[in-house]
Formats: C-alpha cells, sequence, structure tokens
C-alpha cells in the first residue's frame, strides 16, 4: 500500500505544478540613469587596472603549478628499470586537509576576485545622471546612431568629450554586438529587446567600433568610427546636421523616421 | 585471438572494441576535416585583406566547420566514444557494454551525424551559422540550411544519449567482483560522470535546436519576438547545455591523463576520494553558469552577477583536480615514454587555459575582451589542445593493445613537442591581439592593420603544428604495418586493461572473468613485489 | 596473467543497429530536408519510404534477436529510467520556452485565438492507458501470456484512437484558421501538442513491437517494465500538456 500512496502523492505534486500561478513579468534589463553617482575613474581605466590584477593573479597560480610540476617531473625521474613510486597513502585527516586547506585558499581569492569584479561591474552598468543618450540601431551590417533631436549619423559616432555617453541600442534584424576598443565595452543589440551601455569619453580622438557577434558575411566589415569631439565643436556639429535636416523636412516627413524606440514596443524601458 | 576476420564482423560488430574503434576513426576524420579547415582559416588570415577567398561566406563555413565539427566530431566522439567504449570496460572487468546493440546503434547515429555534417560541404546552401547558431541570423535565409545544423546536433544528441544511458548501466551493473566504486580508474570515474552530463544537458540543447529549425521551417515563432518569441531563450537553452558540455570534454581528457600519469610515475592518484568527488561536484557546479557566455548579451545584471560568483566557484573542484595530478608525480618514478610526452605538454597547456577562463569569469572584464581572440586562445588552450595532446597521448598508450604493434618513439615524441610548440606559435600572439581587441570570426581585419604581423605569426605556427600531426599519422600507419610486436603489458600498469587482457583482447575481453582480490586497486604499485625507489637507494 | 582464450568465444554480430542507425540518423533527416528546405516532395517521399523501410526492417529483426532471448539481466528498467529523465529535461527545455514567451505577452491568448476546447475527454482516454498497461504488467506477473497481450493491444488501441484525436483537433484549429504561425498561443500550442504526439507515436511502436513476442509469451519481464514506465510518463506528460496549454 504504501508504495501506492507515495505514488500518488508524487503524481499530485507532479501535477499541481503546472498551476502555480502566474509570476510578475519577466525580467527585463533596464538602465537606471539618476540612481547612480559620479564616478571618480572611467570604467574603462578602471578595467585596465583590474585586467592587470587578474593577469598577476593568475599568473602567479599558473606559474607556482607549473613549476611545481615542472620540478617534480625532473626530481623524479624513473632511476632503474623496477623502481616503483613511493607516494604515500594520506591518512584520512591528511585526505581531509589536502581538500580543506587548498579550497580555502581559493575561495578566498575568488571572493577577492568577484568583489573587484563586481565594483566594476556596477561601475559599467550603473549610468552617471548626466549622460547623454544616443539610440543605436544595428542591421545587416551597419550602425545608425539617432541623437535626442533625431539627427542619424552611419558608422560614425560622434560624441562630445568629458561627457558620459548613454547608448540604447536595439536591432532591426539579427543580433549584433557593439564593442568599442578604446572603452573596453561590448554589448549586444537585438531584435525584441532594448540593451543599453555607458562610456566616459576622456580624450578628443578618432577610435574603432567593431561588431563582436557573428552576423553573416559582413560581419567583419560592419565597423566604424566613434569620434570625440571638444564640446563646442560638437554643439556646433549636431546644430548644423539638425538645420540642415529642418530644411529638407518635406522630404523627411514623407519617409518617416523610424527610430529603434519606436518599433520594440512596451515592453521596453520597463514602462 | 587478435582482430576479427571477415568484414561482417566488423561491419555488424556488437563488440564494445570494435564500436570503439568506428568511434577512433570517425573522430581522427573529423580532426582532419576540420584542422584542414583550419589550416585554411589561418592561410587566410595570415595576411591581410583577401587571400584564399574574396567570399567572407568562404570563410565563415569553414569556421562553422571547424568548430562544430572539432567538438562534436573530433573531442566528444574520441573522448565519450572511443574512450568510453574501448577502455571504460574493459578497466571494470566487463565482458562488454550493457546494451550491445544500442551501443552499435549509437555509433552509427555518430556516423550519420559525421557524414550529414560533411553534407554541409557539398550542398548548394551550406549553413554558415557558426557552432553556436544564434538565431535570429540562423533563422534568416542568409544562415543556409538550417534544418542540416538542427538535425546533425539532434541525431548527434541522440547517438550521445544512447551511449551514455549504455555506459552508466555499464559502470553502475558489470564491475567484475572485488571491484568497488572507490577502485575505479580516474578515466572510469571521470567519463562516468561526463555521461551524466550529458543524460542531463544533451536534451536541452537538443530542444533548443529543434525549435529553430520548427521557427524557421515550419513558422513558430519561440525566438521570433514578432510572434511573441524571444532571441535570447536560444543563447540560454544553449549555452546550458554548452557549458556543462566543456566539461564533458573536460572531465574524460583529464581521467585518461590521469591513468597515464599513474602508469608512468607508478604512483597512485594523490588523494584519491577526493579527486573523485571533485570529478562528480563538476555536475552540480556547471549546470549554473552558463551566463558567463552571455555577459554581454542584455541579460538582467543581477543574473550576470550571480553567475561571476558561480563560474569562478568552478575553480574549486577543478583546482582540486590539478592539485591530485601534479601531485601523483611527487616522489613518483617517472618515465618518459610517448604518451607521457602528450600528457606533459597537456598539463602545460591546461594551466595556460584554465586561468585564462578567470577573466573571462568576471563579467566586467567579459565586457572588454568578450567574443574576442582572447575568448578564442583561451578554449584552445583548454580545450582544443589540452584535449587534442590528452587525446593523442592516449592513442599512442593504448597504440600497443589496439593493434598489437609498437610505434616509433622517435617520431611519437618529435610529433608532441612539434604540436605543443605549433599550437603555441599560433595562439599566444592570438591572446595578445585579442587584448588589443580583434575580434572572432572575423574574415577579414582591416580596422586592425596593426595586427597583421600576430596573424603571420600565428599562421607559421599551423605550419609547425601541421608537421606535428603529418609525422603522428605516419608514425601510427608505420606502427600498425611495420612496428615491433608489442607484448600484453608494455607499460607494465596496474591496471585491468593491461593485466589480464591478450596483447589484443579478443572477444569477451578476459579470458576468464576476472576476480579481484580484497583491496586491488588499479594504482597499487607499491604492491607489485617491485623495489620501491627509498628502499633501494638507502 | 593473459593466455589463450576459450575456443568458443566469438565476435557478436547483428545487421539491424546498422540498419536502424543510418535509417533513423541519415535518411530520415534527408527526408526533412528535401521536403522543407529543397521542396523536392517526391524525393522526400522516396528517401522518407527508404528510411522508415530500414527503420522497421531494422527494428523487427532488432527486437525478433533480443526479445524473450538475452536481456535478462534486468537492466532495461533502469536504463528507461534514465532516458525519462533525459526526456525531462527535454520537455523542460521547451517548457521554458513556453513559459518565456507566456509570461513576457501583454496579454494572453494573443489577439487572434479563437474559442478552442480543451481536450479533456481525450485525456481523460488516454489516462485509461495507464490503467490498461498497469494491469497488462500484473497479468504478465502472473504469467498470463495472453492477457497480458490482450491488455497491450487495448492499450494501443487507446493511444491510436488519442492520435487520431489530436489530429482531428489540428485539422479542426487549422480549418478555423488558427494554424501554426497565427501568434504565440499557436506556437505554444501546436509545440506542445506536437511534442506530445511525438511521443505518443513512438511509444505505439515500442508496443507495437511488443506485441507479437508478447502472444507467443516470449516478451522478458524488462523490456514489459520498460514499456509500462514510458507509457506512464507519456500518459502524465498528456496531463501536463492539457493544464498547461489549455488551462493556464
Ligand atoms: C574544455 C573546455 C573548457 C574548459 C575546461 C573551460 C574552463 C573555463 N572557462 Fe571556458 N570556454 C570554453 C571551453 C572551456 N572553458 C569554450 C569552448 C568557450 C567558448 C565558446 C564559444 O563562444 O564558442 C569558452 C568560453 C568561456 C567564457 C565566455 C567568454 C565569452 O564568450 O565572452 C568564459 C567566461 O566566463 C569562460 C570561463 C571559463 C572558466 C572560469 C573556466 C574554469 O573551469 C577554469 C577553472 C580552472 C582554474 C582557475 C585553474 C585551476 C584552479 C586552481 C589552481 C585553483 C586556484 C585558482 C583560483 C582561485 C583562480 N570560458
Ligand atoms: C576541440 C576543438 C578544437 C581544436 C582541436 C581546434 C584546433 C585548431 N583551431 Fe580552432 N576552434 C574551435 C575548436 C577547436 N580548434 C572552436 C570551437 C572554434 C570557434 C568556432 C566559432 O567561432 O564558431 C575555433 C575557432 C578557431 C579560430 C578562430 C577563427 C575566427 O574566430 O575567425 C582559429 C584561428 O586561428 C582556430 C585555429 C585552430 C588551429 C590552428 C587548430 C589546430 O590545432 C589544428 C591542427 C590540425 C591540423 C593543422 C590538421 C592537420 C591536417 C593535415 C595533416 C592534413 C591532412 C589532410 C588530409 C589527409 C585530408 N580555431
Ligand atoms: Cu554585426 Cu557582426
Ligand atoms: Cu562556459
Amino acid at each position: 500500500m504504501s508504495i501506492q500512496a507515495r505514488a500518488g502523492s508524487m503524481a499530485l505534486m507532479l501535477l499541481s505544478l503546472p498551476l502555480i500561478p502566474r509570476p510578475a513579468q519577466a525580467v527585463q534589463v533596464v538602465p537606471v540613469p539618476g540612481q547612480s553617482r559620479q564616478w571618480d575613474v572611467p570604467p574603462h581605466v578602471h578595467f585596465d587596472e583590474l585586467l592587470h590584477e587578474v593577469f598577476w593573479d593568475i599568473t602567479i597560480i599558473g606559474v607556482l603549478m607549473a613549476m611545481v610540476a615542472a620540478y617534480f617531473l625532473f626530481a623524479y625521474r624513473r632511476r632503474f628499470p623496477d623502481e616503483v613510486g613511493r607516494l604515500q597513502k594520506l591518512s584520512p585527516q591528511a585526505a581531509l586537509g589536502w581538500m580543506i586547506i587548498p579550497v580555502a585558499l581559493f575561495m578566498a581569492d575568488d571572493i577577492y576576485l568577484f568583489a573587484k569584479g563586481w565594483e566594476l561591474h556596477k561601475q559599467y552598468r550603473e549610468v552617471p545622471e548626466n549622460a547623454y543618450e544616443i539610440r543605436v540601431t544595428g542591421a545587416m551590417w551597419s550602425w545608425t546612431y539617432t541623437y535626442p533631436n533625431e539627427v542619424e549619423t552611419y558608422g560614425e559616432l560622434k560624441v562630445p568629450a568629458e561627457t558620459p555617453i548613454l547608448l540604447r541600442m536595439s536591432s532591426e534584424d539579427v543580433v549584433h554586438s557593439h564593442f568599442i576598443q578604446q572603452y573596453r565595452v561590448t554589448e549586444d543589440l537585438m531584435p525584441g529587446r532594448v540593451t543599453y551601455m555607458w562610456f566616459m569619453p576622456d580624450k578628443v580622438g578618432e577610435y574603432v567600433v567593431t561588431c563582436r557577434e557573428y552576423c553573416g558575411a559582413g560581419h567583419s566589415s560592419m565597423y566604424g568610427k566613434v569620434i570625440v569631439m571638444a564640446r563646442e565643436e560638437f554643439d556646433a556639429w549636431l546644430e548644423s546636421e539638425a538645420a540642415a535636416i529642418s530644411a529638407s523636412a518635406t522630404v523627411a516627413s514623407a519617409q518617416q523616421v523610424v527610430s529603434p524606440a519606436a518599433d520594440v514596443s512596451a515592453r521596453d524601458f520597463g514602462r | 585471438m587478435g582482430q576479427p576476420k571477415t568484414w561482417k564482423e566488423w561491419v555488424f560488430t556488437l563488440d564494445h572494441k570494435i564500436i570503439g574503434i568506428f568511434y577512433l576513426a570517425a573522430s581522427l576524420v573529423s580532426f582532419l576535416v576540420a584542422g584542414t579547415s583550419a589550416a585554411l582559416m589561418r592561410i587566410e588570415l595570415g595576411s591581410l585583406g583577401p587571400t584564399l577567398t574574396e567570399d567572407a561566406g568562404v570563410y565563415n563555413l569553414w569556421l562553422t566547420m571547424h568548430g562544430a565539427v572539432m567538438i562534436l566530431g573530433f573531442q566528444i566522439p574520441a573522448l565519450l566514444g572511443f574512450f568510453a567504449n574501448w577502455v571504460v570496460p574493459i578497466m571494470i572487468g566487463a565482458k562488454d557494454m550493457a546494451f550491445p546493440r544500442v551501443n552499435a546503434l549509437s555509433v552509427w547515429l555518430l556516423w550519420s551525424g559525421i557524414l550529414l555534417a560533411l553534407c554541409n560541404l557539398i550542398v548548394p546552401d551550406s549553413f554558415n551559422g557558426m557552432w553556436t547558431g544564434y538565431p535570429p541570423y540562423s533563422e534568416t535565409d542568409f544562415a543556409g540550411n538550417t534544418a542540416l545544423y538542427s538535425l546533425i546536433i539532434i541525431v548527434l544528441g541522440i547517438s550521445s544519449v544512447f551511449g551514455a544511458v549504455n555506459l552508466a548501466c555499464t559502470v553502475m551493473f558489470m564491475r567484475a567482483r572485488g571491484i568497488g566504486w572507490y577502485q575505479l580508474n580516474m578515466t572510469v570515474w571521470c567519463v562516468f560522470t561526463a555521461n551524466i552530463m550529458q543524460l542531463i544537458f544533451v536534451p536541452v540543447l537538443a530542444a533548443s535546436v529543434l525549435l529553430l529549425s520548427l521557427d524557421k521551417y515550419l513558422g513558430f515563432g519561440f525566438y521570433d519576438p514578432g510572434q511573441g518569441g524571444d532571441v535570447l531563450l536560444y543563447q540560454n537553452l544553449f549555452w546550458f547545455y554548452s557549458h556543462p558540455a566543456v566539461y564533458v570534454v573536460l572531465l574524460p581528457f583529464l581521467g585518461i591523463s590521469f591513468d597515464i600519469i599513474a602508469t608512468f610515475a607508478r604512483n597512485h592518484i594523490f588523494n584519491y576520494k577526493v579527486a573523485v568527488w571533485a570529478t562528480l561536484a563538476f555536475i552540480p557546479v556547471s549546470s549554473d553558469v552558463w551566463v558567463h557566455h552571455a555577459f554581454v548579451a542584455g541579460l538582467p545584471n543581477w543574473l550576470r552577477t550571480m553567475q561571476t560568483f558561480t563560474t569562478l566557484m568552478i575553480s574549486l573542484p577543478f583546482g582540486l583536480l590539478m592539485l591530485s595530478m601534479v601531485m601523483t608525480l611527487y616522489k613518483g618514478s617517472i618515465e618518459y615514454r610517448t604518451p607521457m610526452h602528450w600528457i606533459v605538454g597537456m598539463f602545460f597547456m591546461l594551466i595556460i587555459g584554465a586561468t585564462t577562463g578567470i577573466p573571462n569569469a568576471l563579467s566586467a572584464i567579459d565586457y572588454g575582451i568578450s567574443d574576442s581572440y582572447v575568448i578564442m586562445s583561451h578554449f584552445h588552450y583548454v580545450m582544443a589542445i589540452s584535449g587534442a595532446m590528452a587525446i593523442f597521448g592516449g592513442i599512442y598508450y593504448y597504440f600497443p593493445k589496439l593493434t598489437g604493434r609498437m610505434y616509433s618513439e622517435a617520431m611519437g615524441k618529435i610529433s608532441a613537442w612539434l604540436f605543443f610548440i605549433g599550437m603555441n606559435v599560433v595562439m599566444g600572439p592570438l591572446y595578445f591581439i585579442g587584448i588589443e581587441g580583434m575580434p572572432r570570426r572575423y574574415y577579414d581585419y582591416q580596422m586592425f592593420p596593426q595586427f597583421e604581423s600576430m596573424h603571420a605569426l600565428a599562421t607559421v605556427g599551423v605550419a609547425i603544428t601541421t608537421i606535428g600531426v603529418l609525422i603522428m599519422l605516419y608514425s601510427w600507419l608505420h606502427g600498425m604495418f611495420r612496428g615491433e610486436k608489442a607484448t600484453a603489458n608494455p607499460w607494465q600498469s596496474q591496471s585491468l586493461e593491461f593485466t589480464h587482457t591478450d596483447v589484443i583482447p579478443g572477444p569477451g575481453n578476459f579470458p576468464t572473468p576476472p576476480v579481484m582480490p580484497e583491496g586491488w586497486s588499479p594504482y597499487s604499485y607499491d604492491k607489485t613485489g617491485a623495489k620501491g625507489g627509498s628502499e633501494a637507494r638507502r | 596473467m593473459s593466455s589463450q582464450v576459450t575456443e568458443h568465444a566469438h565476435w557478436h554480430t547483428s545487421p539491424y543497429p546498422i540498419l536502424v542507425g543510418f535509417g533513423a540518423g541519415f535518411l530520415l533527416p534527408w527526408a526533412f530536408m528535401f521536403y522543407f528546405v529543397y521542396a523536392q516532395g517526391l524525393l522526400a517521399v522516396i528517401v522518407l519510404g527508404l528510411g522508415v523501410l530500414m527503420l522497421l526492417v531494422g527494428g523487427v529483426g532488432w527486437v525478433g534477436e533480443t526479445v524473450g532471448i538475452i536481456d535478462d539481466e534486468g537492466w532495461s528498467p533502469a536504463a528507461m529510467l534514465m532516458f525519462i529523465g533525459t526526456e525531462v529535461m527535454t520537455l523542460f527545455a521547451i517548457l521554458v520556452g513556453y513559459w518565456v514567451m507566456r509570461l513576457q505577452a501583454p496579454q494572453w491568448p494573443p489577439e487572434g485565438t479563437p474559442e478552442i476546447l480543451a481536450p479533456n475527454l481525450a485525456t481523460l482516454l488516454l489516462l485509461c492507458s495507464s490503467l490498461s498497461i498497469g494491469f497488462a504488467r500484473r497479468k504478465q506477473m502472473q504469467g498470463d501470456a495472453a492477457g497480458f497481450a490482450n491488455l497491450t493491444l487495448i492499450s494501443i488501441a487507446i493511444w491510436a484512437l488519442f492520435a487520431l484525436m489530436t489530429i482531428f483537433g489540428w485539422g479542426q484549429l487549422a480549418g478555423q484558421g488558427f494554424a501554426i504561425g497565427a501568434n504565440a498561443y499557436a506556437t505554444a500550442l501546436y509545440g506542445l501538442t506536437g511534442i506530445h504526439f511525438a511521443h505518443i507515436v513512438f511509444g505505439l511502436l515500442i508496443m507495437l513491437l511488443a506485441l507479437a513476442p508478447a502472444y507467443k509469451g516470449r516478451l522478458s519481464p524488462s523490456y514489459a517494465r520498460s514499456m509500462t514506465m514510458y507509457v506512464h510518463f507519456v500518459n502524465v506528460l498528456g496531463i501536463w500538456v492539457l493544464l498547461q496549454a489549455y488551462y493556464w
């Protein structure tokens, strides 16, 4: 009987699972400008520091292990044909110790690395309040940047120096990934979702943008430039572009500029 | 007894050893096909601008074939096919696998999958969506024949599920009398664990690619936002399998390495029980880290942070295994035959590869290096080179049992070091240009002309590797037909497949079913009556 | 230690696994591709026919060779348990797909979904096969081969009926213009019922292959036990599909 009873209750449990009440809307990535602070060091500078630190960490671990191995490999060569190994069996306590102590050490290092990584992660993901927002649309195989005043550029992202830049990104067709080498930052773009990244253009200059998610035959030619300009220069440029647009406004209104936000419905910004 | 005589005994075989040989054949064919495409890719990348082909699509086809065939056609069949089939039943004293017919079915399904994969080279619309096959790209017409991709993976998936069920039953039910769970070779434990992982995770992969074809060809909308689906669902399902898959590859090749090291150092495995439990720990630990392949994919921040932590935790069991491996050398009596050379190379590559996993694991660092050559170099060190070196070392190790003859030591060692050096010359420079920004899956790199010299260097590395591979193949062919006759236990191993079988094990493996005495262990070198070094010396 | 091998040791062979392997692993995929990718209907039918032929010849031969003769170590149930475990994972993955779709939808069911009747009766009928196969197994354990075979036949009939009802239901929905691509709900509904249908077909094969040996009283207990487990599993799956796709 008891087997049947157990089977019965198992079956009941199994059956009730699908009736679990509907949880909240699935989680979406929502940029949260406003909540966060000003960062004193731009993320990409912090990135280089952390990367070096991590490299030191793993180099020490790796070199230690390699040296020990190399020493053993050298010191314990076979000396005569029927020599056998002399490794002692560990006592139960020793066996346990050889587990707990290494695990504790590894764990300590992991937690240290995690804490460091988390700090930088927050810096990458929490957007400063005064960020200047630009929309990015990826399509096979080019980038479109849309400025707040609906000015658009293709393949050239012009930004003012010393201002945090927030990119809200979406894709018209397949997954792409917006990578700026100078700012050590990558984030994918895809249809149906809006993603974001931010960076701090601290120096005037021209930097490379490449696509980092495979998107077909044109993947390796889907690159462009980030052009960092002095603030006044940028403002002047944006204004002249806007003027050019309003001059040809009659044509433009017929074609309807479709912004990335327009075609990705209510799921996007959490609203 | 030797090998079967008639063609029927070969083709219709139900014997696990012959099936193992068919797996090995499949995996070597795959290695050559995928390796040739690697060489073509490297030549293409060796200089800026078009070199071999003007068409990026051709490059993408090579790369897709290279990634998919190397993993699904070369490494998994070699490890979970050849070693699992040929070695494991003998190691546990079984006469065959639990379900010989199912075993034969598995290998023919594998061959079907490989033939399908080769068809990708001849169909007019070859699939070029990479081994990861992300939608929406793979659901567009640009990607080519997505059905082929899905079906290859489903067929191979079914093959591995059958294989895994079979092997798990074999290890659970067919151990010889006197062989308990703690008396198993590390190879057995690692293959067993890897197969349990296959059982848990393969179906998710099969489901994820099945939905891909349902979407593309039958009008379903699982991954299509326009129909209420979600692009990211695929990435989550795919990596839920494909992260554990890297340990499905890792564990068996570590297992073989453990056994080879134990044999050539004539030592037992250091802290054996902890090593066993560390192996098993990979099952839970690896099930909750898949997001580290999608750190930049737009998933919620809490998920990225959480899985950064869980990913770092993999270093615990991994570290314990590597510790056991190093310490097995301690006070050993190490003899340097060819298999040991390959395994030593494997170990140093593994150190580089595994530790370079750590920067990737930190989501913040990954933002700067994701999908760059850093990642590419990481997994070639940890999986491609280490794995290949362990597999080739393992093949040399069992060569006498497979062919009844010895290979040439000189050629074996030279090929090991050419492979090792060559692959370092390929992957070392690529790591550094990865940090400088070289993206993966690029047919050309106009925007980074400064990388040309490093790319060229890497291409030279492939030439060295290729020579190594050719020497290795030649040493096998030569050994097979011309080699000296081997003895049943050329390495004086204590493991059952050497101590209790013929030179070439025949049907049923053992002349009489083995019964192991109390306290037997595959690593009991100190009990052989041979002199321990210490007594002999002092 | 290794010396001569006993003389009568020989290599075991069987031509059937290779037939099933290439039939199912190579030809069926090509049939799918000819039809859906290359629009070569005729070629698809030929290749499909060949594949199914190989599968059937292989399957029947396989069963003929094995059932009641070997495989009585009783490992099949453990294997079946593992297999069901992997099945659960497959379905879990597909359900996750459904949940993601369902939970992100602004409204459910989405616009354009007609009134759909839940297949309560069909599912109830399906559940009866759990009873019949359970009794069948009891008969078998009592040594009543014919009783076992008859009850298996009844289970087959129930499943076949259910399969027909499923096809009929699809036909009706499609007739209302609610075909596969109609909306997200269509994706989920056809997806879930389709997967279940595939399991029904596979289970029917398993039972059909057992039928002849069962009447002869030669079916091994472990085959019967695994078969029973599979039938129960697919029936539970049926309840899941009902609750998930129609009542949630
Ligand atoms: C056998 C294969 C294998 C193995 C074992 C690993 C091991 C690891 N891998 Fe790797 N990885 C791959 C194969 C493998 N990987 C592949 C194929 C890809 C790319 C797929 C694709 O996109 O095509 C990939 C990609 C990949 C990524 C994705 C990057 C991206 O796409 O942006 C990440 C990120 O976290 C990662 C991390 C790790 C980590 C943390 C480990 C860890 O397991 C390593 C842990 C080991 C150690 C750290 C060393 C030993 C430990 C100690 C000595 C203890 C002390 C150490 C510390 C405390 C730090 N890998
Ligand atoms: C297990 C796996 C494995 C193995 C062993 C290898 C082995 C090699 N890999 Fe591979 N690689 C992957 C798995 C593997 N790779 C994966 C998963 C990817 C990612 C794919 C993706 O992005 O989707 C990748 C990507 C990849 C790239 C990235 C390309 C890009 O992103 O654009 C490169 C570039 O250098 C490369 C190179 C090599 C080289 C030089 C070898 C060498 O070790 C190969 C050595 C072998 C040979 C040189 C063959 C010898 C041939 C002969 C002797 C010819 C004889 C011929 C006949 C008899 C017919 N690999
Ligand atoms: Cu866009 Cu790659
Ligand atoms: Cu991973």
